[in-house]
This record gives structure tokens, C-alpha cells and sequence, in this order.
């Protein structure tokens, strides 16, 4: 069975949990579902870090894992094994908080020195009256490539992160036709 | 000063014709079968050469060069390697390399295949009468060892024919049995290029009533095809028989088959090759162990048995991202997200 990895990261109380929710098919890891024992030690390993976990079924034999990592350097130790089979990475920000946007930066070239994965940069929270300006997070972002698509979205609406996903994983679709 | 030289090999009879050679051009040779008397020698006399062939020890004969010369009187000698398939051995100014000669065993080998008609020997290793009835199909095909030995099923009578020479035997559960062969050996068959071959069902009755003398040729199959593939050296040849060597690798059979096959068992980790599976190419597991020649012939020997498969697709490798995802793959998993 093959399976391939989602990377969520971003800022404490960005979204990120929300974010795997809406699609996923098992709520905690400790869910009665069954898994392989192949997926169940890389789960393990990476669970224990305090990182949140979705699963996804595909086909009989594909399976995509949906991680949520804090984005500390305290868990640099992981990555490596984090990004193993990683096919995108999603980085999200609380639009309404400077200090939040700020640290996407830090994300994107944190995971880009590690493994160059197609990504998408996800400003949540976008129903809060207090968000920031377009010029403001584009002036906040500024070190994030022009290629990243940077959208916004509410992390709790469904089609928000699927089109989140789509965005990444369409990047991959891109560069194989070309 | 006559010049001397140590050489440290069990091969007594490439000693022997090496000591020749040597003589013939005025060095004195002194031998020895183990690194222990190896450093003793050149630590009380100085050695102009010191040969280092296969011997009676397990460490690599890189490090016994190193060691060797380390220890060695001054002035230090020069070290000739004698490689053999699968050895290491690193560049340094005072080491030459050369391969393992193996003229004098083929010659051996060549000399008791002759028979008292100073004819080449034919093997027979069954019941004459049983050979020549049994393989009652003339329709022979075209193909290479390698594809002929990958769709050999259990119970299966075969006959291979190739240079005006002809091996007949069967396969019966999991072991294979020659009961005639005129060439060199049995594992001869993989160093062809071509051969005329044909298959037929053996059925338990007729398997029950083949009088099989203790003379019969007879070895677990799958450790016949990995003997097969000892006898090529060459990695390309090797390569051969693989279709592909881009695609990734399943590994089909269960972990006690995997762990019955002395050559899986004393190349790769299994665990570790469990855990790739899928996951790995074919090519990446033969750059991540340098292609040593064992493990390429034991991967190879995977393929050829079944044990593993390849993919139907190549891995997608971006050149735009550090991602590998086969087409399929991606698009399985963009349209179940486009779906939910």
C-alpha cells in the first residue's frame, strides 16, 4: 500500500487542527479504524511530538496522511522523517495577526530547505472583522516567492480546504504535463 | 639486492604459477595463507611487493593492505591487490589492483569435462531411458534464460537447447531436478544470451514413477537461480533480465520465504527491505548498496523468482519538486479530494 503525506504548519491557533478535520476520515488517532502496521509506526512516531493526525483512503492501496505540525524548531528532529513521502505542504496564518502572518516566512523556508514541496500559504480566520489589509500581508509576506499561491480561507468550511489541497497538489499536475 | 616479494592467498595452485612469474623475473617469493603471518613477515624483513589475494581470513583486503603497510618495514613495499567480485578496494599511490585471474580454474574445469573419447563429457544425470522420453513436445521457442526461468511454474518438465547442447529436467515443488546436461554445469544455462526452449506439465503420477537414482541433479529452485547468476560478473549483464530498473519494487513474497533464501537473508536487511516496498525503486536500492555485484545478483534473483515485482509505471519524478508520485497516484488522490 502506498502511502503519501500532507504537511499542515503554521502558527499556534492558526487553524491547523480545524484544517485536517474537515477531511479526514478518523477523528484522533486512537480511532477503532484499522491501519497497517506499516502506517501505524510512522503514525507513532510522528504522534508523539504532539503533531495532530488525518488519514485519508484513497483506494485499497493508497492512503494519504494529513499531518499538523506546530512548525517549532524543537520538533526540527522530525522533519526528516515528517517529510518522507510528503507530496505538498500547507501553510497557514491567522490573517488577523500580524505576528502569525510573519512566521509563514519562516515555515516556507524552513520546509524548502528541507524537501522542495509544492505549497500553498492559507490565511485563515477571514470571517473576523479585525483582518488585515491586502498590502499589509502582501508587505508581511513578502519573502514567501511569488509562486505560492496565497489565499484565504475558513478552516472549518470543507470546500475551503479541499480548494486549499486542490491548489497544492495541481502544482504537482502542472510540472507533469510540462 | 634481490628483490622479494610476500604473497598473502589460499589459492595454492594461482601461487604456484604466480611464484613463476615472479621467479622469472628475479624476486624472491615467500607465501602465506593468513594477515596474522602476513604482519609478521613484514615486520622483521622488508618485502620489495606484497600480493594480497583471497585468504584464509574475513577482513577486507583494503583494510589488510592498509594494515599491511602500516606495519611494514621501511622502505614499505608496494601492495598488489588481486580483486575479486564485490571487493572495495580503495586508490592509494603504493596499491595496484588486478583481477583474480580465473584462466587456471576454466582450465581445470575445461580438462575434466573431457571425456576418454577426448570428447566433451555429457552429464547425464538421470536414467538414460527416462531422458530420452521425456519431453514428448517439439515445439520449442525462442527466448532468454532469464524469461524462460521467471515463467517456469511448479510442475513443469522443461528441455533448453542452445549451441548444440541440451539440458532436460523438471520443477517440482520448489526444487528443481536435471536429469541430462551437456553443458559445463546446470547454472551454465544464465550466460547465454538465447536459447530454444520448451515446457511441459509434469504430473504427479508420471513424477511418482520416475526412477530418480541419487545421481540426479537436484537443488532448491530458487537457490539454483541465484548460483545461476553467480556465474556473470557483469553488472549490465546482470541488469539484463529487468526490464526496468526505474520502477519501484513490491515485495510479494512473506517474510518467512524471505528469510528460508540464504542470498536475500545475507544481502539485505529484511525488515528493511519490507519496509521499502513500494516505496523503493529498483535502482534506488542498487545506488543505496554501491551495486555490489552480490546484492545486485541477489535482487535480480528477487525479480527473476517473483519474490519481487515492479510497478507498471516509472516513479514521476518533478524536476520543479523534490516529490516522486506516480501519475496515477496524483490523480487517484486529486480526484478523491475534488470528490469528498
Amino acid at each position: 500500500m502506498a502511502v503519501f503525506k500532507i504537511i499542515i504548519t503554521g502558527s499556534f491557533n492558526a487553524g491547523k487542527t480545524e484544517f485536517i478535520k474537515q477531511i479526514s476520515e478518523i477523528a484522533p488517532i486512537t480511532t477503532d479504524k484499522p491501519v497497517s502496521e506499516k502506517e501505524m509506526r510512522d503514525i507513532k512516531a510522528l504522534t508523539t511530538v504532539a503533531m495532530d493526525f488525518g488519514r485519508l483512503t484513497v483506494d485499497n492501496d493508497l492512503v494519504l496522511h494529513i499531518y499538523a505540525t506546530p512548525g517549532q524548531e524543537r520538533f526540527n528532529f522530525i522533519y526528516p522523517i515528517l517529510l518522507k513521502n510528503a507530496i505538498a505542504l500547507i501553510i497557514l496564518g491567522d490573517i488577523t495577526d500580524r505576528e502569525s502572518i510573519k512566521e509563514i516566512n519562516k515555515y516556507y523556508h524552513d520546509f524548502y530547505k528541507l524537501k522542495k514541496l509544492p505549497a500553498v500559504v492559507a490565511l485563515t480566520k477571514i470571517d473576523k472583522p479585525e483582518k488585515l489589509s491586502d498590502d499589509e500581508i502582501n508587505s508581511l509576506l513578502s519573502e514567501v516567492p511569488n509562486y505560492v499561491p496565497i489565499i484565504k480561507i475558513n478552516a472549518t468550511d470543507k470546500e475551503d480546504v479541499k480548494k486549499t489541497l486542490l491548489f497544492a497538489l495541481e502544482q504537482l499536475e502542472e510540472e507533469q504535463i510540462v | 639486492m634481490e628483490k622479494t616479494a610476500l604473497f598473502v592467498m589460499d589459492d595454492e595452485l594461482l601461487v604456484n604459477i604466480l611464484k613463476l612469474i615472479f621467479k622469472e623475473i628475479d624476486y624472491e617469493v615467500q607465501y602465506v595463507k593468513t594477515p596474522k603471518e602476513a604482519i609478521e613477515k613484514v615486520t622483521k624483513q622488508v618485502f620489495y611487493i606484497v600480493v594480497i589475494g583471497k585468504n584464509e581470513s574475513t577482513i577486507v583486503k583494503s583494510r589488510l593492505a592498509d594494515i599491511i603497510y602500516e606495519k611494514a618495514l621501511k622502505p614499505k613495499p608496494h601492495i598488489i591487490v588481486v580483486r575479486e567480485p564485490g571487493d572495495m578496494i580503495y586508490k592509494a599511490d603504493y596499491i595496484t589492483t588486478i583481477k583474480h585471474p580465473t584462466f587456471h580454474q576454466e582450465l581445470l574445469k575445461s580438462i575434466s569435462l573431457i571425456d576418454e573419447n577426448k570428447k566433451i563429457k555429457q552429464i547425464l544425470y538421470g536414467n538414460k531411458q527416462i531422458v530420452d522420453n521425456f519431453i514428448k513436445s517439439d515445439e520449442f521457442s525462442h527466448t532468454t534464460p532469464s524469461e524462460f526461468f521467471k515463467n517456469m511454474k511448479g510442475n513443469q518438465k522443461f528441455e533448453i537447447r542452445a549451441d548444440n547442447k541440451r539440458m532436460i529436467g523438471f520443477v517440482m515443488s520448489g526444487e528443481i531436478y536435471v536429469l541430462f546436461s551437456d553443458f559445463q554445469d546446470p547454472y551454465g544455462t544464465f550466460t547465454l544470451d538465447s536459447i530454444e526452449a520448451v515446457k511441459e506439465d509434469l504430473k504427479i503420477p508420471e513424477f511418482l514413477s520416475l526412477q530418480l537414482g541419487s545421481n540426479v541433479f537436484k537443488m532448491d529452485f530458487k537457490e539454483f537461480i541465484y548460483k545461476s547468476l553467480e556465474r556473470i560478473y557483469d553488472k549490465d549483464k546482470l541488469l539484463s533480465f529487468v526490464p526496468s530498473i526505474d520502477k519501484t519494487i513490491e515485495v510479494k513474497a512473506p517474510s518467512y520465504i524471505l528469510e528460508q533464501c540464504g542470498f536475500i537473508k545475507n544481502n539485505f536487511d529484511i525488515k528493511w527491505l519490507e519496509s521499502k516496498s513500494e516505496d523503493i525503486t529498483f535502482e534506488e536500492i542498487l545506488k543505496e548498496n554501491r551495486y555490489d555485484l552480490n546484492k545486485v545478483r541477489a535482487l535480480v534473483a528477487m525479480y527473476i523468482l517473483g519474490i519481487i515485482e515492479l510497478s507498471k509505471e516509472s516513479s514521476t519524478v518533478n524536476t520543479q519538486f523534490d516529490v516522486k508520485i506516480k501519475k496515477s497516484f496524483l490523480k487517484k488522490i486529486i480526484d478523491k479530494i475534488r470528490g469528498l
